[in-house]
């Protein structure tokens, strides 16, 4: 602002003198003529790069502040997805929970045919319909283990 | 050349006998899987026969439904007591089948053991 002040000053004192009196012309009118089209010319230049410094500032400001917005707008995108991402696995924790207890269910209800099934058959023995089987099972050293497996079935092996 | 020819047929007597303990257990797996209760019982031994009952058979049936389509078995090897390991193929996973075999070629034992 205060350097906008000090071209207006300058031009008007510029304006003022040609406006003074003048004395008796003894100088020639073409070198007079040169330095009014210097002196416009100087300004001229003046003003133009005082606004294009101006011009630069506002250039620059816009650019940091499209940063900002861009940085915002990436912030923001990701809080977006990171919630939606832990959405989606409170829903998949909660799926699996159903999962769970449908399948402990059905472990139950199984256990009880089980055990309804075990009286003997038409032998009149005792029934091992249900039993321990042994199973040799490799290892993952390249051995073998044996374990015991819950077999279903009729006769002992 | 008559060593060779005994020698082969040896083995072929040996394959047929596996294939024939294959084809035994296939079929009453196949039964089971079918829940057919005189299938079932019509290849085991008088004995273990009238052991089987009618709900143990359709537990045991819905066991490998559980698993899919039956597909066919293989056998895995043996036992030391002489019974026979197969693997019971099914569409959506398998199942083990343990089978053994009287001297008069019935089944004295059948026990299905679920794989992990």
């Amino acid at each position: 602002m205060k350097f906008s002040r000090v071209i207006g000053a300058t031009l008007i004192a510029a304006l003022l003198a040609t406006l003074a009196p003048q004395a008796p012309v003894s100088a020639d009118g073409a070198a007079s003529t040169r330095n009014i089209i210097l002196g416009g010319a100087a300004a001229a230049l003046i003003i133009i790069n005082h606004n294009k410094k101006v011009h630069e500032r506002y250039a620059e400001d816009a650019a940091a502040e499209a940063s900002l917005a861009a940085q915002r707008d990436n912030a923001q995108a990701a809080y977006t997805s990171e919630k939606k991402a832990y959405e989606n696995e409170a829903a998949l924790v909660s799926d699996l929970k159903r999962e769970v207890a449908y399948q402990h269910d059905q472990v139950d209800q199984l256990r009880r045919q089980v055990a309804a099934l075990q009286p003997s058959g038409a032998s009149g023995r005792e029934s091992n319909f249900v039993a321990q089987t042994t199973l040799v099972k490799p290892t993952p050293v390249g051995g073998e283990s044996q374990v015991a497996v819950t077999s279903y079935g009729w006769g002992s092996i | 050349m008559r060593a060779m020819v005994l020698c082969a047929c040896a083995v072929l007597a040996l394959a047929g006998c596996a294939a024939r303990e294959t084809r035994t257990a296939d079929a009453t797996t196949r039964a089971v899987y079918d829940d057919n209760l005189d299938a079932v019982t019509g290849s085991f031994t008088p004995d273990l026969a009238k052991q089987v009952t009618r709900a143990q058979l359709g537990a045991l049936s819905d066991l490998m439904h559980t698993k899919g389509d039956y597909r066919g078995i293989t056998e895995t090897g043996t036992e030391p007591d002489g019974a026979y390991d197969f693997r019971a193929d099914f569409s959506n996973g398998t199942l083990t089948v343990k089978m053994k075999i009287d001297a008069d070629g019935r089944i004295s034992g059948y026990r299905v053991l679920p794989t992990s």
